[in-house]
């Protein structure tokens, strides 16, 4: 493993970028990131096979990165949201899913907890990222904004659009040249 | 104290230390943690996952919120002393202490319905949350115990009724290869309950029952000390690594409970419980005094004030 090349990425950023990272890369993430749980990821995929439009917002996601995450969530009196607490959920549940909402999102970053299988990062491009699980009370540091969400009533599980700011640290954990650090 | 009064106590009681919970990683598995960070100092990856892990706990406790956004299915542990004043009215109390906490943003809202798919967003629902209930004779106070269980640990949890005849040698290569594949998605380091014999559902309670144990003891049966110690050892001799990134930091204890089975049957109960291990008890008098702390070894009540 060699990689702990530090990087502050803003998004939405570049394939070249995605390339270049190597597992074991330290990256912090600013800008437009969204949420997506199992739920998310069933809707999208099942509103692209009965060939119905997604939702505007999802479209702002290009070159940008999905956080499989469920936020506890607190509504000011102003209607506003504001994340309490969001740390990454286990990513293989969404194994099935994540080929498919990346290639259709254009998404180029997953972050989320304990690997996955069966996605093809090279051909998407895209790489995994890795957040500690169980660390979410920290992670309401990097949220500076809950710009909008999709599938409310879905609560914790519904698609949160978050403004981040330097998220991270996040290991490069799954590259697009087949690295995979929970393959040891 | 007046029925009224007492109740009233009871809801603070149950609303301290339910946010509590949520908010606290017991101080023996932080301690753990801590050593871990220790031994894997030339562990560039782990290392920082453990420093994160033990920095979010510090935030979340000094900013009082949820150190981990899953809060758990509440589990709750309730040893009711049969002279205790009041035994009826508990679960209505429960259940709105739980929509309270979901409401104030203490706990996540996480209850769903398995078939249509609904979460009614208070944490309420049909048979929930998980109440566990055991009558003490000759006790007239209440213990409570909390134990927030997250779905990503919870999902390893396996049942194996074994043959009896190999099952003492059977269960412990199926358990370390349970845990080898789960690889990272408990989030280890990890804590394991194991329930041996019973009836399929004593197994799985005893193993559950088994997370409240505090961090470090053994049982008090020696055979069944050893093979904890035992199986520490074999789990954190597998290849599983901080959040399944690679090292030996894998488990912080094991800990198993045991029960008389039936002469054909051999139950093992696996529960695994992840690094963000949350737990905490208050016992309540039948003057109304409330005092927190947590279970010994004897799953007896413990006075502390700053939690295990």
């Amino acid at each position: 493993m060699k990689g702990n090349l530090h990087k502050h990425i803003s998004l939405p950023t570049s394939k070249k970028i995605v390339y270049e990272l190597k597992i074991g890369d330290i990256v912090y993430i600013s800008g437009l990131i969204c949420t997506g749980r199992d739920q998310v990821h069933k809707k999208i995929i099942n509103l692209i096979k009965d060939g119905k439009p997604l939702p505007k917002n999802f479209e702002n996601l290009k070159n940008s990165a999905i956080y499989h995450m469920g936020p506890i969530v607190k509504t000011n009196s102003d209607g506003t949201f504001q994340i309490i607490s969001g740390g990454p959920t286990t990513s293989a549940r969404m194994n099935p899913f994540q080929t498919d909402v990346c290639k259709n999102l254009n998404i180029l970053f997953v972050i989320g907890k304990g690997g996955m299988q069966g996605v093809n990062w090279n051909e998407l491009p895209a790489v995994y990222l890795q957040f500690p699980g169980g660390a979410g009370a920290i992670v309401s540091k990097f949220i500076k904004k809950v710009v909008s969400v999709e599938w409310k009533e879905l609560g914790p599980e519904a698609a949160w659009f978050l403004e981040v700011k330097n998220f991270g640290p996040l290991i490069v954990a799954i590259d697009t040249n087949g690295g995979n650090l929970y393959e040891h | 104290m007046d029925r009224l009064n007492l109740l009233k106590i009871i809801e603070n009681s149950l609303y301290s230390l339910i946010s509590y919970s949520a908010q606290t990683v017991t101080k023996r598995t932080i301690n753990e943690i801590e050593k871990m960070l220790e031994n894997e100092k030339k562990n560039e990856i782990a290392h920082s996952q453990l420093e994160l892990m033990l920095e979010n706990i510090l935030y979340g406790k000094k900013n009082q919120i949820p150190v981990c956004q899953d809060t758990g299915l509440i589990n709750i542990f309730i040893q009711l002393g049969e002279n205790f004043p009041i035994i009826s009215d508990f679960k209505k109390t429960i259940i709105k202490i739980l929509a309270q906490l979901t409401n104030d943003s203490k706990l996540r809202a996480n209850t769903v319905d398995p078939i249509k798919f609904h979460n009614p967003g208070d944490n309420s629902g049909l048979n929930t949350p998980p109440i566990y209930l055991e009558l003490i004779p000759n006790r007239d106070d209440l213990i409570i115990t909390i134990l927030n269980k997250g779905g990503g640990c919870e999902n390893i949890s396996a049942l194996y009724m074994l043959n009896p005849a190999t099952g003492f040698e059977d269960f412990i290569p199926l358990i370390l290869n349970e845990i080898k594949n789960a690889g990272g998605k408990p989030c280890p380091p990890i804590i394991v309950g194991i329930g041996i014999g019973g009836d399929s559902v004593k197994s799985m309670y005893l193993a559950k029952k088994a997370l409240l144990r505090p961090i470090g003891t053994r049982n008090r049966r020696e055979e069944v000390s050893a093979l904890e110690k035992n199986l520490l050892n074999q789990i954190n001799a597998l290849d599983i690594g901080v959040m399944g990134l690679g090292g030996h930091s894998n488990c912080i204890d094991v800990h198993i409970e045991w029960a008389m089975r039936h002469p054909a049957s051999y139950p093992v109960g696996l529960v695994v419980e992840c690094y963000s291990h949350r737990t905490i008890s208050g016992r309540i008098s039948k003057e109304g005094g409330f005092f927190m702390g947590y279970l010994d070894l004897n799953y007896n009540f413990v006075k502390n004030e700053d939690g295990v």
